[in-house]
């Protein structure tokens, strides 16, 4: 009797394993609606079909969502489009074991989410005001956590492939194994998708840093200007590596770069 | 003697009557959750933070807030709300709004 249960737990497992991919590789989807569909469903929200018709309705929705799933998705959603379609058929009892499945992941997912907030309050707490780059780092990180717990949740499930029965084994593990390959080249690309942003964000503020400094610059040298009509662009800290003690102010003018010397 | 045995029953009456009103107190209709009931910021609508919540699961925030599709009170309050596991309360509030557009 335990073991028939311990069996069909097993195999419910599994058939979820196959399940969840529809759930966790939400991002697969190249096309909008499902993509916000789970994305919600990822995040534990039950929204209605008119509510996820209305927020893909959105116009400009499609330019910000993952720019991932156009290139060599097309043929993983026609996979899975076969298996939901299947799968819709069999009703409540997926439905009770795809969250059966979210209920084991959630668990990675909330620990997960708790380590990447941590960082999130972390950056908010430094940066005055809160600011949006926090939010932006944060969603990124939570987009790679969420990408790790989806692999992590495939690896565990070897285990329950083991209990199956040996016919239903095999079939069980190349979907198992499919589902681990996609998984781990999802991780890969949000992982990628992210560092680019990471990178280009960070080119921005030293590019704004630098903005800055320059106006700074400027607006200092104007000041020195003022007072030393000959010199007409530095800011009055000249690279001095051989006097670096020589703080007396004002010391050798000439050598200070005066161009002409007007 | 009587007159003990009357208030007695006066005292009782009185608790009792007093206990039913603090039951009609306690068993009145609970109150809506707050994300329900508020209003809400001019730079904050569930569907916004629906969006924001997607978005921050599977898609590029920044360039979305860039876009004016979504607000930054918006993704702040999506943050909030998955941690504090209220998504779902924004989307029952998003679901009402629709149904009465």
């Amino acid at each position: 009797m335990g073991e028939r249960r311990l069996l069909s737990l097993a195999a419910g497992t599994a058939a979820a394993v196959l399940l969840v991919g529809g759930i966790g590789t939400a991002a697969y989807a190249a096309d909008v609606r499902s993509t916000v569909e789970s994305a919600l469903a990822s995040l534990g929200v039950e929204a209605s079909d008119e509510l996820v018709d209305d927020l893909a309705g959105e116009e400009m929705l499609d330019d910000a969502l993952d720019e991932g799933g156009d290139e060599g998705d097309t043929e993983a959603d026609e996979s899975e489009g076969d298996e939901t379609s299947d799968g819709t058929e069999e009703g409540e009892e997926e439905l009770e074991e795809s969250f059966l499945a979210w209920n084991e992941r959630a668990e990675l997912w909330r620990t997960a989410f708790a380590e990447v907030k941590t960082e999130f309050d972390a950056c908010r707490a430094e940066a005055e005001g809160g600011k949006g780059d926090c939010a932006v780092a944060f969603s990124g990180r939570l987009q790679v956590a969420f990408a790790e717990t989806l692999v992590e949740f495939l690896q565990s499930q070897n285990e329950a492939i083991a209990a199956l029965p040996e016919e239903e084994r095999a079939a069980a593990q190349a979907e198992l194994d499919r589902r681990l390959e996609k998984a781990l080249t999802k991780l890969e690309r949000t992982q990628e998708r992210v560092d680019a942003r990471d990178a280009a964000r960070l080119e921005r503020a030293l590019d704004e840093v630098e903005a800055e400094t320059g106006d700074a610059e400027t607006e200092s040298g104007e000041t020195a200007d003022e007072s030393k009509p000959g010199k007409p662009e530095k800011s009055g800290k000249p690279e001095k590596p051989e006097n670096p003690g020589n703080g007396g102010g004002g010391g050798k003018p000439d050598h200070a770069g005066k161009p002409g010397g007007k | 003697m009587r007159a003990r045995a009357s208030l007695a029953v006066s005292i009782v009456a009185i608790v009792a009557l007093a206990l039913t009103a603090c039951a009609g107190v306690t068993d009145a209709a609970p109150s809506p959750h707050p994300i329900l009931a508020s209003e809400l910021p001019s730079d904050l609508t569930a569907r916004g933070v629906l969006l924001a919540a997607v978005l921050l699961a599977d898609g590029d925030v920044e360039q979305a807030v860039a876009d004016g599709l979504v607000t930054p009170a918006e993704v702040d309050e999506a943050i909030r709300a998955i941690e504090a596991d209220e998504l779902d309360v924004w989307a029952q509030r998003a679901e009402t709004e629709l149904a009465e557009d």
